[in-house]
């Protein structure tokens, strides 16, 4: 018997001939007795091996698996998730003003703030008492607004672009 | 109503529909049911329980992001194992162990089995408990190749026809149907010899 009777031999035990082979095949077991014997082998074997497939089982609890499961989800759909589209803003009218009204009031601001190192206090108002004047100026309508203490030698603005 | 029973009673097919509008109780649902075949497969084909299980795990990661794919043709339990089957051969294309193999593989272009002893199948009515042969036969199937061992998993086991091993193994359909016939004859006679030495 050849390699290729043999396999033909499996093929038709598998059901994977046509029916024109699978018809010749039949008869051929019918008067070989080797080829019938290898026959009966294989299919012993494949029947044994499907009544009895091994088991393995699971090696951690139920929980532990879906535990971790749970953090591979997490971490996968964190690398797969798109990136958020960006939210469009709806630019009212005071909002459209406020567009460019709020860096033009910054750069007057920061002009301000430049030139106080050079201005000089009112000549009214004595040395002594100018010492540890603090200055908050607060424009509620611009949400800008300015400290400025000569005791500590410092001056902040905080400028609210938000509404 | 707690979670679990409602899902309980539920078919795969109905717990696949609510999982693919992102219900996570409904996929632990399907894992719940499932997971010792994927795990069981998996190991199987890997013969090891940490490659086993990252593998199966990775599993479950594809079916979820893959769910909406899933279309019914087969059953859910068919698809996640066809999963789990195909990232365990790309790992084990990927370990490349082709120089443990290639000594099989010309045993069975010799056709050394044949010769060495007769098929001599034990009767498991009457010599050995089917759990003992179960174990019986996972140790032999544990002296295959990877690729006698997985051949004959797909077709055994998943009833896999010869033209759908050919593609997930990436081989023609004749090496296919060779390593079938050689896996089958080989684990036969280790069962033979298996049954030998307990006589002896």
């Amino acid at each position: 018997m050849t390699s290729s009777d043999k396999l033909k031999i499996q093929a038709f035990l598998d059901g994977g001939l046509d029916p024109a082979e699978a018809r010749q095949v039949a008869e051929w077991l019918d008067h070989n007795p080797e080829a019938r014997q290898l026959h009966q082998d294989l299919g012993r074997i494949r029947d044994l091996l499907r009544a009895h497939e091994p088991q393995a089982p699971l090696p951690v609890t139920p929980d532990y698996y879906w535990s971790a499961l749970q953090s591979r989800l997490a971490s996968a759909q964190a690398e797969t998730a798109p990136a958020l589209p960006l939210r469009r803003i709806r630019w009212t009218p005071v909002a459209w003003w406020w567009k460019y009204l709020a860096p033009a009031g910054g750069a007057v601001l920061l002009a301000l703030l430049v030139s106080l190192p050079f201005m000089q206090p009112a000549p009214e108002i004595a040395e002594t008492e100018y010492q540890g004047l603090e200055v908050e100026t607060v424009w509620p309508e611009a949400r800008i607004v300015t400290y400025r203490s000569d005791t500590e030698g410092i001056s902040v603005v905080w400028v609210n672009t938000q509404d | 109503m707690p979670v679990e029973k409602k899902y309980s009673s539920e078919r795969d097919e109905a717990l696949v529909d609510y999982a693919q509008q992102g219900d996570m109780a409904a996929f632990e649902e399907l894992v719940g049911r499932h997971r010792d075949k994927i795990y069981a497969r998996a190991f199987s084909m890997l013969r090891n329980e940490d490659e086993a299980l990252d593998l199966s795990q990775e599993a479950w990661v594809k079916a979820w992001q893959r769910l909406r794919q899933f279309q019914g043709d087969s059953s859910f339990v068919t698809w996640i194992t066809r999963i789990v089957i195909n990232l365990c051969l790309d790992h084990l294309r990927r370990q490349k162990r082709q120089l443990s193999e290639s000594f099989e593989l010309i045993e069975e272009e010799g056709g050394g089995v044949e010769r060495q002893m007769p098929i001599e199948i034990p009767n498991p009515t009457a010599e050995l408990e089917r759990e003992e042969l179960r174990r019986r036969i996972d140790l032999a199937m544990s002296q295959l190749s990877e690729a006698h061992r997985t051949v004959l998993i797909l077709h055994e086991f998943e009833q896999m026809e010869y033209k759908e091993i050919a593609k997930a193994m990436k081989c023609s359909i004749g090496t296919v149907m060779s390593r079938l016939f050689y896996a089958r004859r080989r684990l036969a006679s280790l069962l033979s010899g298996l049954k030998r030495e307990e006589l002896l």
